[in-house]
């Protein structure tokens, strides 16, 4: 199979290649490019092509002077942290959970954890939306509810609570995804290892801190990147959920909702604030995989 | 060859028909991207005239015009229309950017219009070539032209107004049926004190059936002894929309906004001097928000700004079902109206909405107290406007469809009829709108009780996600108020103006 493949490689891989580099590659090039222009949408100030526009980096000392923007970076932070923890030590809880189970109930809860995963966003936030504004701060929660408990009131209301909400609806949607790919890393732990470990009369608690977590770290590596790049990424749920009321907007959102903040449009100021979402991204990314592939195990 | 044939398809002929497949499934990928499904009627791209529609509302009304049109002068017009309410900015950006832009596109006031001056693409309507355009043009009155520096670039696509919505059965049942008219009278000309006793001692009626009477302008009404019919549903006074910025942020705040500038041009110049004087408006303003929001369906608090509980639909909604006397809204309500409850359509009306002024706080000349209290906002939310960079074939097709659009039996009939506009140059006496809130909103402006949208001067951004943002945050969503709230908001939506505009 593999022959075959590589045989073929260019005709097979040729769609694709075309497809990235038309829709991902040059529009990002352009957008780079602009970055530099005062570019206004449908035309450029001051010229009628972006070579007569250009401004240096101004919009980029703009944009790091704009309250709204350093407010959602500390935002859209504050955000990641707490949310790659929870969804990773979530993740990792369930997966092993299952990985205990006959493996029919193993393949049955696992599909139910992964249902979420498969709603798109803006339908996720409106739901958790009633959920945190209905269910949770009427019939749950609220002075009439089962137990009253104000911390869990109006979740949607509140800089802090908001963000609690926001990681809720993100760990319920993401821990699916992740789990699935911790049990393929779990399961692909050689039980023979496991077995040693156990004749050496390694507890419980040893055998996961010095077989499981290290031989995971493949694993690791990808739950992390994926958590990370999605966490600082998120736009539908945010706006679906609070739609960036009481300071809970967070970067993308806000990049998005640049160009609604002035007249004319400053489509420039935007896209540099893209391109310092896309280099901030990519170094936390690019730190992040080569930490945890270090870690990697070799078998 | 054979050798050649081997390096490009391994495997050797057996396989070519093989390699054909792939070559030809990845070649037709490009192909039916390259397809757009471009008619060939037309001058070579499908179409000769383009029409690109922000006011999702009439969408299908103004096809149906556009054909028309089309079928008389022997044309093809293609008419884009977005969905109402979805923001159609980023959609008509793309469209000015590629080789087919609309000829005619939309712009909804002078804070839009900046960017489509400085991009050259607004045409200047004294360079239009149509006399009858021309005409058309200078007859638009001053107080509804979209204008930069003295000059007109837009048609407006109709007036549309906003107060409170009430229906007249409701007050039947309140105030016995032959009242009504004579009620709707005296509340136009009542004062605001006037109107605030009203609001308590309907809510004081609602909440605990405590019997009373109001006066309006010097007449009482006496509430029925019990509560019958309609009345009994009711569960507040006010039906506000306390998660919809908009409502309260603009509309609200532009009746204040009114006191200042004459003008939503006066506005966008004003000077810190004139900002400052003014904010005894946005005082008078935040005590009608209070009062509003005090006897509202929903009790003021965290749900009060839940958009579950108090959206635009659900506020509709919930006037629909006869839960609240009052709903601030405009006409173009009157659909959720009628899909959420047929039956009280036809008995609408519009009251103006009231706010405390004195005479000292009014700066504009000629305006009056009186004047502020007994009218309500009427203004254009959209207008036409011709793209000059377009063919000159094109912008002449475009003026004679904006003429006859607007001039044209037909034309008045595809508005008024089919797409429910009010349009701005008809003869209010000679007019109907066709259902009652459109028709209420002629009789004001038959009886020139109208005021104008000078929030719309005001910066961009400034007046739904500041303003209304902050009152969201910090207002409406506490059931008590400090003793310093009307200053607090007073203040902060004079020196956020100030902050945003730069005038320092």
């Amino acid at each position: 199979m593999n022959m075959y493949n590589k045989k073929r490689m260019i005709p097979l891989a040729l769609p694709a290649l075309v497809l990235f580099l038309g829709v991902v590659v040059i529009p990002f090039a352009i957008g780079v490019v602009y970055s530099f222009t005062s570019w206004r949408g449908s035309y450029f100030a001051g010229g009628d092509h972006f070579w007569q526009s250009f401004v240096g980096i101004e919009n980029y000392i703009k944009a790091f002077h704009t309250k709204k923007f350093i407010d959602s970076l500390v935002y859209t932070v504050k955000f990641t942290v707490v949310a790659v923890l929870v969804i990773t030590f979530f993740s990792l809880f369930v997966s092993l959970l299952a990985s205990r189970l006959k493996r029919g109930i193993a393949s049955f809860y696992r599909t139910i954890f992964f249902l979420p995963n498969l709603l798109g966003g803006l339908a996720l936030g409106y739901i958790w939306q009633f959920i945190f504004e209905i269910v949770y701060s009427k019939i749950l929660f609220g002075p009439q509810g089962l137990i009253s408990l104000p911390a869990l009131c109006n979740m949607t209301q509140n800089n802090t609570k908001a963000l609690f909400a926001l990681v809720l609806l993100f760990t319920w949607q993401m821990v699916g995804y992740m789990m699935i790919i911790f049990t393929i890393g779990l399961n692909n732990i050689p039980s023979e290892m496991v077995e040693a470990a156990r004749i050496d009369g390694a507890s419980n608690g040893q055998v996961f801190l010095h077989i499981t977590l290290p031989m995971l770290m493949p694993s690791f590596t990808i739950v992390l990147f994926l958590t990370l790049s999605k966490c600082f990424m998120l736009l539908d749920q945010n706006i679906a959920l609070t739609d960036g009321n009481f300071g809970t907007r967070l970067l993308a959102t806000q990049i998005l909702r640049t160009t609604r903040d002035s007249a004319p449009p400053d489509y420039g100021l935007a896209q540099a604030q893209a391109v310092i979402f896309f280099i901030l991204i990519a170094v936390v990314a690019l730190i992040q995989v080569s930490i945890t592939t270090k870690r990697e195990v070799e078998i | 060859m054979k050798r050649f044939i081997f390096m490009i398809f391994p495997g050797g002929l057996m396989k070519l028909a093989e390699k054909l497949l792939l070559f030809v499934l990845a070649g037709s990928i490009f192909i039916f991207a390259g397809c757009s499904g471009k008619k060939t009627a037309g001058g070579g791209r499908g179409y000769d005239l383009y029409i690109f529609n922000t006011k999702g509302e009439n969408a299908e009304a103004m096809k149906a015009a556009a054909d028309a049109f089309g079928k008389e002068k022997g044309i093809t017009v293609k008419v884009f229309s977005l969905g109402s309410g979805t923001n159609s900015d980023d959609t008509l950006r793309t469209e000015m950017s590629s080789k087919d832009k609309p000829a005619i596109f939309s712009i909804m006031n002078s804070q839009a219009l900046v960017e489509w001056v400085e991009g050259k693409y607004a045409m200047d309507f004294s360079a239009a070539k149509n006399q009858d355009f021309k005409k058309l043009a200078d007859t638009i009155p001053p107080s509804l032209r979209l204008q930069q520096n003295g000059v007109s670039y837009g048609i407006p696509y109709n007036v549309e107004g906003y107060g409170f919505i009430v229906n007249k059965n409701m007050l039947a049942d309140l105030f016995g049926k032959d009242s009504v008219d004579s009620f709707i009278e005296a509340f136009k000309t009542a004062t605001y004190k006037e109107f605030e006793n009203m609001v308590h001692v309907v809510e004081a009626y609602i909440k605990n059936g405590t019997a009373g009477s109001v006066t309006l302008s010097g007449s009482t009404f006496k509430l029925a002894a019990q509560k019958t019919g309609l009345a009994k549903n009711l569960t507040g006074v006010f039906s506000v929309a306390g998660s919809e910025k908009w409502t309260y942020g603009d509309h609200l705040v532009n009746i204040a906004i009114d006191t200042i500038f004459p003008d939503a041009a006066a506005a966008k110049n004003t000077t810190k001097q004139e900002l400052e004087a003014g904010k005894s408006s946005f005082t008078a303003y935040a005590k009608t928000l209070d009062l509003m929001s005090q006897n509202a369906t929903t009790l003021r608090g965290p749900d009060l700004i839940n958009a579950t509980i108090n959206g635009y639909d659900q506020s509709v909604a919930t006037f629909a079902a006869g839960k609240a006397l009052f709903l601030k809204q405009g006409n173009w309500a009157y659909g959720n109206i009628e899909r959420a409850n047929p039956d009280i359509t036809k008995t609408l009306t519009f009251l103006p909405v009231k706010m405390p002024f004195t005479q000292s706080d009014i700066h504009v000349q000629g305006l009056t107290v009186e004047h502020m209290n007994d009218s309500i906002p009427v203004f254009v939310p959209n207008y036409y406007a011709i793209n000059a960079k377009v063919s000159d074939r094109e912008k002449e097709l475009a003026e004679e469809f904006l003429v006859w659009l607007n001039t044209s039996e037909e034309g008045q009939d595809f508005i008024i009829n089919k797409m429910s506009f009010i349009p701005y140059n008809a003869d209010p006496a000679k007019t109907s709108a066709g259902y009652s809130l459109g028709d209420s909103i002629i009789s004001y402006m038959a009886q020139g009780k109208t005021i104008t949208n000078a929030y719309a001067g005001a910066p961009v951004g400034w007046a739904t996600d500041n303003l209304g943002g902050y009152l969201m945050e910090h207002y409406l969503n506490k059931e008590t108020w400090p003793d310093n709230a009307y200053d607090d908001i007073a203040g902060y939506a004079v020196s956020r103006w100030e902050e945003m505009a730069n005038i320092n």
